[in-house]
């Protein structure tokens, strides 16, 4: 689910840049570190506008000045539970993988209906139920995210489309 | 020396994780009352963004999440246009009774029938009746651009 939330963070300064502009050159600062990451359980997907910079304040022995910048950013924090659409990427025979937007996604055989198997002499490899519904790369699917795992600047997560109105999507 | 703030020499414990679900009942740790955005609409706001930086000449910062995002709104968003975008943020506004997340979410997935959306987001079983819903969708579903 997308976002837009408020958050903070110190960001430093080098001296040499102390002047003019400095609050631009903090914010620029701010986007180059931050947009782009995967903050614990959530993308910052872009920052928009930084609404309040604090005094810079000095840091004792580095001579670096401390700012603590609030600002809006475009977040997307998926959430177990939640129903997203996503495009499959690799199929194996254990499952498949999806891509929703920076997250990864498995989606294994035992979640998928009963009637749905691997076929593996099919050029692509897929998931089929040998009648209308083909799984392949390429497909857009709907998973509902069953768990999700976060490490340190990534998270993966499992979904399954072992449900009413999950799995192929007409495109 | 007296006057000077002290840090707090203790820290609150931090909300235990794992804990946020968007099962039948929400629980949305931090992100209980942020303002939610559909696909459509993250699409426009993204976008808007990369324009001005463009217009402005800085670093777009082109990150991979943010490419990958943006293929990945491209594909899914079913409203393309900003009048049909606002036109669908209205409808879902008016429904107060739903909860931002669910607004959106409803935005998001346009599902065909109100059966669809209640399995899907089990949330709002009992908050919207039917016939309500099935209106919102099919108001929704006319300003579906291809």
């Amino acid at each position: 689910m997308f976002f837009l939330h408020n958050l903070e963070r110190r960001v430093t300064l080098h001296p040499s840049y102390f002047g003019r502009n400095m609050h631009e050159l903090v914010t620029t600062k701010l986007v180059k570190d931050v947009e782009g990451t995967c903050a614990g359980d959530y993308y910052i997907i872009a920052i928009m506008d930084t609404f309040d910079v604090s005094e810079g304040r000095i840091l004792p022995g580095s001579g670096l000045a401390e700012f603590t910048v609030g600002y809006r950013a475009v977040v997307w924090r998926p959430f177990k539970g939640e129903v997203i659409d996503a495009i499959v990427d690799t199929v194996n025979p254990h499952g498949f993988f999806a891509q929703a937007g920076p997250l990864r996604l498995f989606v294994s055989s035992h979640l998928m209906p009963d009637e749905i198997r691997y076929d593996a002499s099919a050029t692509p490899a897929q998931f089929t139920n040998d009648a209308d519904i083909v799984i392949e790369h390429g497909t857009h699917v709907r998973v509902k995210i069953i768990g999700l795992r976060t490490e340190v600047g990534e998270m993966w997560a499992i979904g399954s489309i072992n449900g009413d109105f999950l799995g192929c999507l007409q495109p | 020396m007296s006057d000077q703030n002290h840090a707090p020499t203790s820290r609150s414990k931090p909300p235990p994780p794992g804990e946020e679900e968007a099962g039948a009942v929400l629980k949305l740790g931090e992100f209980e009352d942020v303002d939610t955005l559909t696909l459509s609409e993250a699409s426009l706001v993204i976008n808007a963004l990369m324009a001005k930086r463009r217009k402005d000449r800085k670093d777009r910062n082109e990150t991979d999440v943010l490419n990958k995002t943006l293929a990945y709104l491209d594909s899914f968003s079913r409203f393309k246009q900003k009048e049909n975008v606002e036109a669908v943020e209205r409808l879902l506004s008016a429904h107060k009774e739903l909860t931002k997340f669910e607004r959106a979410h409803i935005g998001s997935l346009c599902c065909d029938s109100a059966d669809e959306c209640k399995t899907l987001i089990p949330s709002i079983a009992d908050k919207i009746s039917d016939e309500d819903l099935q209106e919102l969708l099919d108001e929704m579903g006319k300003l579906i651009s291809t």
